[in-house]
């Protein structure tokens, strides 16, 4: 039923604002970016959107809302807009609401700030509703969204020296169905599931997921390319996707020792690991999204690549968010890159890939086959093909 | 290699140095495992203390570069005895044995600077510079075994032009001990020879000093990495200090140290400055003539500047 709904396929935007403003920290001598990291939509309860934004240090709750008519035809002002005198008001005029252009407005909440020494790196809607947590390097707040002047801090993992700091927080998300539950990813490639109930300071962790390193695999990037830069709940709160510098992995939230599922994103770039560090390449946070139905997983990749996987068939294709192959309508041809001998006519060798047209953000509509890809400053839209 | 976004930061050197065949840092059965480790403690150390920012650095950034250096470093103090070869694969990269000279964050744990790097009042400096005899002892076995690892890649970098300078110095420093008979300078002189000869990439084995002086370096450099998490913004305020001032206090290598790609190259080479009249001043105790500089060693002077400068790249 939903397939059937007629779909040009052309988006317009629909608002925009400014969320946060560059800061100076006067402290440190310190710029702070108005750059936002993450944003996060809460559930909708009425006819106004919410989301949280947040850049480093402080995380935003707007109002998302539409106006789209307007009361008219009071007779209190006169026509400089200027109170008229009440003794001169001789009839009761009711105003009536007509239409106007439909106009969007954001207005900010509520602001939660100056509870972040390190920098945000993840913010995670409760399934309370009433809650939600951010999370920078080392610690992990929890709010509520009505209270801005006051945090609890859940998780700290910062040494009494940090000369003996040796693992980051990289991510954070709370389950979707258990309000107690949230899981956080390291900067080594290990997953932590807590559950608040246990402790007020949840330092020890409920279940720790890591997967022993492949000693065939080593090399002196090992720690680099195995540090998580995503961490998603699959819908049904059954499983857990984390991302790393070169696989895409499913783990059961009941085997801690290794993943159920690894996929390959980009193994052809594990030989030139270290030419990725030497320009910071190696340090792309990717982020990995699930579909409605999570039976497929999507994530970024360079040259405006990103990759699907399809859990069930095991399939996977590479599709190229770009101008020159995008037409309104037009169906995106599989891309495939060439790792070494002959190259074929439409295969990229690894060599020609594009390092500065990286995908890092995705997103998968929760009910349909609706995706949004984030290329640089270009936002595509695709959707499964219309009958 | 990296196609038409990527940005290569050594590319005229790694073309040059690998004859376009592969860079040092892919491919590790074409390279000696320790080039490619010393590359990559290269590079890792120009990302600590060559950025910068505006903006508070990544504390994961960092932490994961750190841990790198900790692990290089974990690998060299296993190695013990066995001496990788320092000297010729910093060679080939010019930058990165830049930036162990180059301006660190000064960490307020180390001891402060001596009046001057090549302190050659006294002998302990100068001793340090040499190979202590424990590791004379192994000298056969690493020599083979130094020999064995060598790459080809320094001999190729070793300029014709720098043979007549090095001799040069070499002369215009016995013409100075000549003129300073003491046995500090003596000393001192004769090490400096050791030193310049020691850095010949064809002297492979009358090379004692280069790995050893650079192994210290690196526990050196080592010791004083840990403190730089809290330090954000201090990098940027130390700038008048240099590496060899506050790290290499009693290790001189400034003026020893021969680095073809640096002084044939135009980079500019954040070494600390240490000029033809520092070195003269220092030997000013020694001599019974008059220190300035327009006296009797003009000569020598002129000479021992040029070559001051190529060393200095300035």
């Amino acid at each position: 039923s939903k397939n059937q709904v007629h779909r040009r396929g052309e988006y317009n935007v629909y608002s925009t604002f400014q969320s946060h403003e560059p800061e100076f920290d006067y402290l440190k001598s310190l710029e702070i970016e108005e750059k936002i990291n993450k944003i996060r939509w809460l559930p909708q309860q009425n006819a106004a959107y919410f989301l949280l934004s947040t850049n480093d240090k402080t995380v935003k709750l707007w109002k998302v809302s539409e106006r789209d008519k307007r009361p008219e035809g009071y007779n209190l002002k006169d026509e400089e807009g200027r109170l008229r005198d009440p003794a001169t008001i001789t009839t009761l005029r009711v105003p009536v609401l007509r239409p106007m252009d439909l106009m969007v407005e954001a207005t900010p909440r509520r602001v939660f700030a100056n509870a972040h020494t390190y920098h945000i790196n993840s913010i995670s809607v409760n399934s309370d509703y009433e809650t939600y947590m951010s999370a920078d390097d080392l610690r992990i707040n929890l709010w509520n969204f009505e209270i801005t002047n006051q945090s609890f801090n859940i998780v700290d993992i910062k040494p009494a020296n940090m000369e003996e700091l040796t693992e980051v927080i990289t991510a954070a998300e709370f389950h979707p169905h258990h309000c107690n539950t949230f899981v956080y990813s390291s900067s080594k490639g290990t997953i932590r599931l807590c559950d608040m109930r246990a402790s007020a300071l949840c330092d020890r962790h409920t279940k720790f997921f890591e997967e022993p390193e492949d000693p065939s695999n080593r090399s002196f990037f090992s720690e680099i390319i195995s540090s998580i830069s995503d961490v998603k709940f699959s819908h049904s709160g059954r499983y857990i996707m984390t991302r790393d510098y070169l696989t895409v992995k499913v783990w059961d939230l009941n085997m801690e020792n290794r993943p159920i599922e690894t996929y390959q994103v980009h193994d052809y770039l594990r030989s030139k690991l270290c030419s990725l560090y030497e320009n910071d390449c190696i340090f792309d946070k990717f982020e990995c999204v699930w579909n409605g139905s999570d039976s497929v997983i999507m994530t970024g990749s360079y040259n405006n690549f990103f990759r699907m996987f399809d859990r069930n068939t095991k399939r996977d294709v590479t599709l190229e968010a770009s101008r020159e192959n995008s037409k309104p309508r037009a169906i995106l041809k599989p891309r495939k890159v060439c790792v070494g001998g002959k190259r074929r006519k439409d295969e990229i060798s690894v060599d020609s890939l594009d390092f500065s047209k990286k995908i890092l953000h995705t997103a998968w509509h929760p009910s349909e086959n609706i995706i949004a890809v984030a290329a640089t400053n270009n936002l595509y839209i695709f959707q499964d093909k219309v009958n | 290699m990296l196609g038409k976004g990527g940005k290569r930061k050594f590319d005229e050197h790694e073309d040059g140095l690998e004859g376009k065949i592969v860079s040092p840092c892919d491919g590790p059965s074409k390279v000696s495992y320790t080039l490619q480790r010393q590359t990559i403690f290269n590079i890792s150390l120009m990302k600590l203390y060559n950025h910068r920012p505006l903006t508070e650095p990544s504390l994961q950034k960092t932490v994961l570069i750190n841990n790198m250096l900790r692990r290089i470093q974990e690998e060299l103090k296993q190695e013990g005895s066995l001496r990788p070869m320092f000297t010729p694969s910093s060679q080939p990269t010019t930058e990165p044995s830049d930036s162990y000279r180059e301006a660190p964050p000064a960490f307020s744990h180390l001891a402060p600077p001596s009046s001057h790097p090549c302190d050659l009042g006294s002998t302990t400096p100068l001793e340090a510079c040499l190979t202590p005899a424990s590791l004379l002892e192994d000298d056969d076995d690493t020599f083979c075994t130094s020999q064995a690892m060598q790459p080809t890649a320094p001999t190729k970098l070793s300029p014709p032009t720098l043979s007549p300078e090095k001799d040069s110095f070499s002369s215009a420093l016995d013409e100075i001990e000549e003129l300073c008979p003491t046995s500090t300078s003596t000393e001192a002189a004769a090490a400096a020879m050791d030193s310049v000869k020691g850095t010949s990439s064809e002297a492979g084995a009358q090379k004692p000093d280069g790995p050893q002086e650079s192994r210290a370096d690196d526990s050196k450099l080592m010791d004083s990495l840990p403190g730089n998490f809290e330090i954000t913004t201090s990098t940027g305020f130390l700038t008048d200090l240099t590496l060899d001032d506050i790290l290499f206090a009693d290790i001189d290598t400034s003026m020893y140290d021969f680095d073809p790609c640096t002084s044939s190259s135009g980079t500019a080479s954040k070494m600390a400055p240490v000029s033809a009249d520092d070195l003269l001043k220092t030997l000013a105790p020694y001599s019974s003539q008059p220190v300035a500089p327009s006296q009797p060693f003009k000569m020598d002077l002129t000479e021992l500047d040029h070559i001051m400068e190529v060393l200095v790249g300035s």
